[in-house]
């Protein structure tokens, strides 16, 4: 069943990259469905499988551009993990705490793509970061909680990542 | 309280040092690895889903070429059933005037085996077995004009295309019902030669075939005038011919075997204007 999720999940990722590519330029807001996904992983699974699949992802979804494959995969990995670290340092059970922590996140993200991946200068950067950036950081954001809220409710079976959180420290304990 | 933040995780092993690793060793393995990769990639895993995309979008296209062909049917069968009723209202006409019934011919379809030559505008067509062609026979496509049998072998027949040098049709304008001789101009443009210069004739004007020397039947489009010139010492127009049939993409063609007079319901339709 895990597998099939696994399976699910990389194959939405690469639907929706075939039907909405990233594009360069780049559109003025775009809704990173791929980030999400990371984001959301990370926040549900901890860091270590955040790290993994922001990585697997992130190659993913740079697989066809080789010059910048290894900025998405490390990127999508650091993404990933910082978000499962956050999760589990921070106990992020309100929603407007996940959503403070998906902006920043995928902030961070979209800063350092911006300046590794799709270059430019830093007058263009500076230009970017509240037109472009900042709006399709927040839209992203809101639309992970959001997912993440519809995935919670859908779960039916198995503890909250918050228990399995708690119950390995109190084992640990 | 930055360690705790960046740091430091309950979970064992840690994924992020490898990530990073497999992260520098694509770096250090270099470009021409990593393009092979990312073809491999490509091909195997994003291969079937643009493939997908692509049946996708085609299959959107299908139902709006569908829903235009349908509305295309529909007109050209009110065309049609208008040009029934004309066609038996001039053969009664004729009949009175006591006129010569106009053409009928039977079509026969052909592949092009060999496309029209460059140096001599003759090209080699393929008739289906049990299916036998003459020559002098014209031959069109559904556009228009193509030329004239003037070799058969077994199944196989030369023909003639009005951009021969030799190939010569007798034409009119449709509009203005001025006629002269089609002849090969350059390239795949044809000209009206034997035009007064006082003659009402006009680009965009039709030009179909007059019938005249009984090789090519009356009615068949040739082309479109695509420009009248007057050249100094020349005592006939310069009118030239852009042909409704592209010769470099002929595929398939249709043999016409005439044969005697026209009946009242057998008109081989869009061949005739």
């Amino acid at each position: 069943m895990r597998l099939i999720r696994w399976l699910l999940l990389l194959t939405s990722v690469i639907i929706y990259h075939v039907w909405f590519p990233i594009g360069n330029p780049p559109p003025m807001v775009r809704l990173d469905y791929e980030i999400v996904a990371i984001a959301l992983v990370g926040l549900a699974r901890g860091p270590r499988v955040g790290a993994a699949a922001g990585w697997g992802i992130g190659f993913l979804v740079h697989a066809a551009d080789p010059d910048h494959m290894v900025w998405g995969a490390l990127l999508g990995s650091l993404l990933g993990w910082l978000i499962g670290v956050w999760r589990e340092r921070l106990f992020l059970e309100r929603l407007t705490s996940q959503w403070l922590v998906f902006t920043l996140g995928i902030l961070g993200y979209k800063v350092f793509y911006m300046i590794l991946v799709e270059g430019g200068s830093p007058a263009d950067w500076l230009l970017d970061l509240p037109l472009r950036i900042l709006p399709t950081t927040l839209i992203n954001s809101t639309l992970g909680v959001l997912i993440g809220v519809l995935w919670e409710r859908s779960r039916t079976a198995g503890p909250s990542a918050l228990e399995k959180v708690l119950a390995d420290d109190s084992k640990r304990v | 309280m930055w360690r705790r933040l960046f740091w430091w995780t309950t979970e064992r092993p840690t994924v992020l040092p490898w990530a990073i690793f497999f992260s520098i060793l694509l770096l250090i393995l270099g470009d021409g690895f990593r393009r092979q990769l990312s073809e491999l990639t490509v091909d195997y895993i994003y291969a079937p889903f643009y493939d997908m995309k692509y049946r996708i979008a085609a299959s959107a296209r299908v139902f709006d070429e569908n829903r235009e062909l349908r509305r295309q049917i529909a007109e050209l069968s009110l065309e049609n059933q208008r040009m029934r009723e004309s066609t038996i209202e001039n053969l009664q006409l004729r009949s009175l005037l006591g006129l010569a019934r106009p053409w009928r011919g039977q079509v026969t379809s052909a592949e092009v085996v060999s496309p029209i030559s460059p140096a001599s505008g003759v090209m080699w067509i393929e008739v289906a077995a049990g299916r036998y062609v003459q020559s002098g026979w014209p031959v069109v496509t559904e556009h228009g004009l193509v030329g004239k049998v003037v070799e058969v072998r077994g199944n196989l027949a030369r023909v003639r295309t009005l951009w021969d040098r030799l190939s010569r049709v007798a034409a009119y304008d449709q509009r203005s019902r001025v006629t002269g001789i089609i002849s090969w101009e350059s390239g795949p443009d044809l000209s009206l030669t034997y035009i007064q210069h006082q003659a009402d004739i006009q680009a965009g004007d039709t030009v179909i075939s007059s019938g005249w020397g009984e090789v090519f039947p009356k009615g068949l489009r040739v082309g479109t005038v695509d420009s009248v010139a007057v050249r100094p010492g020349e005592p006939f127009l310069h009118v030239s011919i852009a042909a409704v049939v592209e010769p470099g993409l002929l595929e398939h063609v249709f043999v016409i075997e005439p044969l005697a007079s026209i009946e009242q319901d057998s008109l081989p339709g869009g061949l005739l204007q």
